[in-house]
């Protein structure tokens, strides 16, 4: 009996496939690929390095000879080598027949921020995904950016579209997005907090990651959550037949990298780990615990950590691991004598965070046709806040103290599955879904104080309690003709808070087409809901920097986005790249005017309101993938505003990181195997400030302990620029073989020229000068001009560090 | 150290830990600016309409803020006109007549550069405290104020809680009661020594009430507690700066014989009900002044209720119950 084709069969065989991993007989041609991974120059084969075949997320490593042979599934191949040292390839195609790819992979060229992406030219016009910064991070970043450390999230400031936050920080801005509209996954888990040391350094270990890619747009179905961007971060997995690691010592903190195999060809480890004595270097030179003193202390270490055994040779089980600690401290204490008596004031604050994510991972190739992966995953992020005071008056024996502690936290239980199905030539499918059970975990302690009356305790916002959510997503990368490929999906997603249900259809479109083998034309409109809002007090990234959920009142975030690309790629070492976008938000959320973080023990729905916002520019890219000079010029010309009804007299202002010109040089030089050199340059328009321009008279009313005083008068929010942002960075590597691996000394310049980037701005006096004005009596008066004054906070900074790979 | 003064140093000695840093002077071109007329007024039950006036300068301007003296204002009571004030002194143009009443509307209205400077508020009714109670803290100058007040249901109200120190001193001369002084401290609700949450030294008690970081105004809704009897628990410190005997100019060493005093000692509880203006004013100035010198945060302008100008014409209207501290049970011209 012939089975009849339908609709609800069709539905039924994906939900089988999905939920059960059921492969049926739809077996594919399974081709071969093989040949040797050698070095560009020399051509010495590479034993030990690493192919991935990133669609089905496998991982595969050459011989002792540098052979590798690998299957993978008919249809198009998304696949990258590397090496140790060297540039990570990575290559996309469609395969029909047994092939052989020798590649030859280039040795590491230095820059003090970022290596330079390998991806082909051709596999970037041929690809149906746009709007991406592909940030392939072997162990080459070993080259400081800043105090010593290259960091992924510098790297991708540099991006085309992204803008960094404020000097010294992590947060980025993609497309006139917050920084709580980043979706970052460190192998697949979400991530509520990068920053280390207070956003000096990231979470982000280079020497523990595999893969980086940012997408700014058209953004694949199985991404969602986030209206703004993806930072999808893969994590290495252990060398499954060698023993390598390195050592590195910087100036802030040091690092070590073990990995190798555990049993050879079946189980391997890889462990990295990182610690600042930024804690020591404090200790040693602060005064002791004696009153007074005042002093600090910033402590971080994180860990990386993951074993990976291989089953078989189609099924391999993950179990992975990372830490995160940072503690900061402030001491400040003081003695005054007050109508002679001695007082002693104490002022203690700390923060501490504390990120946990750990994970099982399965990864099965069912077929030629079909593989997955499923993964059970942990997150626990916790932050706390402890401040205390204390006020003793001499031999009273009384003391007045004030104890205040705040703390949030999420912690979530997810589980993933994703497939990749190919059914045909013409066809690359993916589909998965989630499942998260999300716990807010405020943590918030009520102090008690020596008098009751000093109690400070209430519950800013009371975010205790669960929330179930989850999607589902389909999508299917089609290759219409030779010229013409489109990828189709949808990814549908809902959750549940306080009985009440929200859902949202986000379908994603994106179009490539070739107008020849030189240019291809590229189009994408996607849209996103995002069931968390980060909510800022401050004007730069802060501890009171709140994640907060839906709820009945405050509802999702949603956005629309449509791009634009061209690629043009003009010889097989220059491309460039222009795309324009437009975004359009929805639901985002702001206090409202003469609101703040804290003051209530109920109701912070009601201290908030929702706006829109809108953002739109283009972004054009030349790039120069080869030779012994190489890197890119990026420019971006954006626009991004927002509008509330409470906010700003419910007119359109600026966002604070709308930056109209965005530039970034990158240039690297590989003078021989054992000097590169590279320089980075930036230029940016300023960051929107409030600034006051009038004042006025207050004067006191019954009731109010004011005097009359002087009041400043702001007409519009963000009105005034700062000044324009611009830093040369330099960097030299040397190399040197060794007995048993590769010694490097890392220089580097930051802020080469020393040009005093804005900050802050304030108003204060110049004492340089004086002017003369008339009293209120008609006499001459001299005094100091009141002027609007810039703070800067990091000049040329030098780096040294040294590491040694094995 | 206060709370700002904290805030302020716990971020720059943060910041210092980790560069060094630097400063630069810019330049700061304002641009065309014509200066806006600014309108200080408050009105209430109890005193005549006053208005002050004065205007706009710049940020870097450091000269004294002039009154404005030659304007006509006219005044406007429920859109009937009721009077035309003109200039008293210094900026200030007092009504010959007009004590606001609960529940009228009254609007101002004054020409300036051409345009028409307007603002009108309506005076609330005052709600009733219907108990009050004190305490002092132990071996400390603070006082818990706890006040009871039934919230009417429905329509939108807003509170401010003034607790007011009261000195009354009685001078004898031979037994006759010869002269009075009363002496009120205007401060409402020190928070010099509590920060951050409890800084507005007011807290709920039963029921939760609307709270503002550093709430020097000691204001509040009744979003959380519409038509809800509910008590506050208010802290103040009770004291004077300098003895009674300074302020009313009496040496206690060089006292002529044959004279006495006694001081009694009282606390004022006042439970105003404000105007909406009035209360999103004090509401922005209050956090205008917290965050003015912390660069990190977003800058809070004072939300103001004046067409083509800026400033206050609010009102409110208040209850009072006097508690007594310490008051001395008979005085000599009592027996």
């Amino acid at each position: 009996m012939a089975i009849k084709t339908t609709r609800g069969n069709s539905i039924l065989l994906f939900f089988l496939i999905l939920f059960t991993g059921i492969s049926g007989r739809l077996l594919a041609q399974e081709y071969t690929i093989s040949g040797t991974v050698t070095d560009d120059r020399t051509g010495e084969r590479k034993a030990g390095a690493t192919l991935m075949i990133h669609q089905q997320e496998a991982e595969y490593f050459t011989d002792t000879t540098g052979f590798y042979s690998l299957k993978v599934s008919g249809g198009p191949v998304w696949m990258s080598a590397g090496y140790e040292g060297y540039i990570t390839a990575y290559f996309q195609f469609r395969i029909r027949k047994d092939t052989t790819i020798n590649i030859r992979l280039q040795k590491e060229i230095f820059l003090d921020e970022i290596e330079v992406t390998a991806n082909s030219i051709e596999s970037n016009m041929a690809r149906t995904q746009m709007s991406t910064f592909a940030i392939p991070t072997g162990n080459v970043l070993t080259l400081p950016s800043f105090l010593g450390e290259t960091d992924i999230i510098r790297s991708t400031q540099l991006a085309t579209g992204v803008q960094s936050g404020n000097e010294g920080s992590m947060g980025f801005f993609v497309r006139g997005g917050s920084a709580g509209q980043n979706l970052i996954l460190m192998d697949g888990i979400p991530l509520y907090t990068i920053n280390h040391m207070l956003g000096i350094y990231s979470v982000f270990n280079t020497d523990a990651i595999r893969s980086a890619n940012l997408y700014k747009g058209g953004f694949p179905a199985r991404y969602g959550g986030r209206l703004s961007s993806v930072l999808d971060i893969g994590l290495k997995e252990g060398n499954m037949t060698q023993y390598h690691g390195n050592v590195s010592l910087g100036l802030i903190f040091s690092k070590i990298n073990l990995e190798g195999p555990i049993l050879k060809d079946k189980i391997s480890f890889h462990i990295s780990a990182r610690r600042t004595y930024a804690d020591l270097i404090y200790k040693a030179i602060q005064k002791p615990a004696n009153l007074p003193a005042n002093n600090g202390d910033l402590f971080f270490y994180d860990y990386n950590a993951k074993l990976t055994v291989k089953m078989s040779e189609n099924s391999r089980l993950t179990l992975g691991a990372f830490k995160g600690v940072d503690e900061t401290a402030m001491r400040l204490s003081d003695r005054f004598v007050h109508k002679n008596v001695l007082y002693t004031e104490i002022n203690n604050l700390s923060m501490n965070w504390n990120n946990f994510t750990a994970y099982l991972k399965w990864n099965k190739t069912y077929s030629n046709r079909l593989i997955g992966n499923m993964m059970l995953a942990y997150n626990n992020y916790l932050f706390d806040l402890n401040y205390d005071y204390y006020l003793e008056k001499e031999n009273s024996g009384k003391a007045n103290t004030f104890e205040f502690a705040y703390g949030s936290g999420i912690k979530d239980l997810l589980f993933n599955l994703n497939y990749s199905y190919v059914p045909s030539e013409n066809h690359y499918v993916t589909f998965g879904m989630n499942l998260t059970n999300q716990c807010y975990n405020p943590d918030t302690d009520l102090p008690e104080s020596a008098e009751e009356e000093n109690r400070g305790g209430n519950s800013v916002f009371k975010l205790e309690g669960r929330i179930q959510k989850g999607y589902l997503y389909l999508e299917d990368d089609i290759r219409i003709s030779e010229k013409l490929n489109t990828s189709v999906g949808a990814h549908l997603s809902g959750l549940v808070v306080d009985g009440r249900f929200y859902s949202g259809l986000e379908p994603r479109l994106s179009l490539r087409y070739l107008f020849s083998d030189r240019i291809s034309f590229k189009s994408s409109y996607t849209r996103m809901n995002q069931y968390l809002h980060l909510l800022s007090t401050a004007t730069i990234s802060s501890p009171v920097d709140l994640w907060v959920p839906v709820t009945k009142k405050v509802k999702p975030e949603k956005s629309s986005q449509v791009a634009l690309g061209l690629t043009y790629g003009l010889s097989e070492t220059y491309e460039v790249n222009l795309e324009t976008y437009y975004k359009k938000l929805k639901g985002v959320i702001a206090y409202k005017d003469g609101e703040t973080f804290t003051g209530s023990t109920l109701g912070w729905e009601d201290k908030i309101e929702a706006g829109e916002g809108t953002s739109y520019g283009a972004e054009l890219l030349f790039r120069k993938t080869k030779g012994k000079t190489y890197g890119w010029i990026g420019y971006t010309l954006s626009w991004s505003n927002r509008q509330f009804e409470n906010i700003n007299y419910g007119k359109v202002f600026p966002y604070r990181y709308d930056r109209r010109h965005d530039l970034n040089v990158v240039v690297m030089h590989d003078f021989s195997d054992r000097i590169q050199a590279g320089f980075t340059w930036i230029f940016g328009t300023g960051n929107a400030a409030s600034l006051s321009a009038h004042q006025f008279m207050a004067k006191s009313f019954p009731h109010t302990p004011d005097d009359e005083g002087i009041v400043k008068y702001f007409h519009e929010r963000n009105s005034y620029r700062m000044p324009a942002y611009h830093r040369l960075d330099l960097s030299v590597n040397f190399y040197k073989k060794k007995k048993y691996g590769t010694r490097t000394w890392k220089i580097g310049l930051y802020n080469a020229y020393n040009h005093q980037n804005p900050f802050f701005l304030f108003f204060g006096y110049d004492d340089s000068r004086e002017v003369a004005s008339t009293g209120p009596d008609g006499e001459v008066v001299y005094s100091s001009p009141k002027v609007l004054k810039q703070f800067s906070l990091l000049p040329v900074l030098p780096a040294v560090s040294y590491s040694y790979r094995f | 150290m206060d709370r700002k003064t904290n805030s302020r140093y716990l971020w720059l000695g943060l910041l210092a830990l980790l560069a060094v840093s630097c400063e630069k002077v810019l330049d700061y071109d304002i641009g065309d600016y014509e200066p806006e007329v600014v309108v200080n007024s408050v009105i209430n039950p109890d005193s005549l309409l006053t208005v002050h006036l004065s205007q706009t300068i710049s940020i870097l301007d450091t000269s004294e803020i002039q009154p404005i003296t030659d304007r006509q204002i006219e005044v406007y009571e429920d859109d009937q006109p009721v009077e035309i004030l003109t200039h008293s002194h210094d900026g200030y143009y007092l009504s010959s007549h007009i004590y606001p009443e609960e529940g009228r509307t009254y609007q101002l209205k004054l020409s300036a550069g051409g345009g028409e400077v307007s603002a009108s508020t309506t005076v609330p009714v005052p709600v009733e405290i219907l108990g009050a109670d004190t305490r002092f803290i132990d071996d400390t100058h603070w006082f818990v104020v706890k006040a009871t007040f039934a919230d009417p249901p429905g329509e939108p109200n807003f509170y401010q809680i003034s607790l007011m120190p009261r000195a009354e001193v009685y001078v004898y001369l031979d037994g006759s009661h010869v002269y009075t002084a009363s002496l009120t401290r205007k401060t409402v609700i020190d928070t010099k020594y509590s920060s951050f949450l409890h800084s507005m030294g007011i807290l709920p008690e039963g029921s939760p009430i609307e709270e503002i970081l550093i709430n020097k105004y000691g204001i509040f809704t009744d979003q959380l507690i519409d038509g809800e009897t509910c008590t506050l628990n208010a802290k103040t410190p009770y004291y004077f700066p300098g003895k009674i005997e300074q302020l009313i100019d009496i040496n206690p060493d060089t006292i002529p014989q044959g004279v006495t005093y006694y001081i009694d000692w009282y606390m004022d509880v006042y439970l105003l009900s404000l105007s909406r203006s009035y209360f999103d004013y004090l509401k922005s100035r209050n956090l205008h002044d917290v965050v003015a010198d912390n660069v990190f945060f977003e800058p809070m302008g004072i939300i103001s209720n004046i067409h083509n100008g800026i400033g206050i014409f609010g009102s409110y209207a208040g209850s009072r119950k006097t508690l007594p501290i310490i008051v001395h049970p008979k005085k000599p011209a009592e027996r």
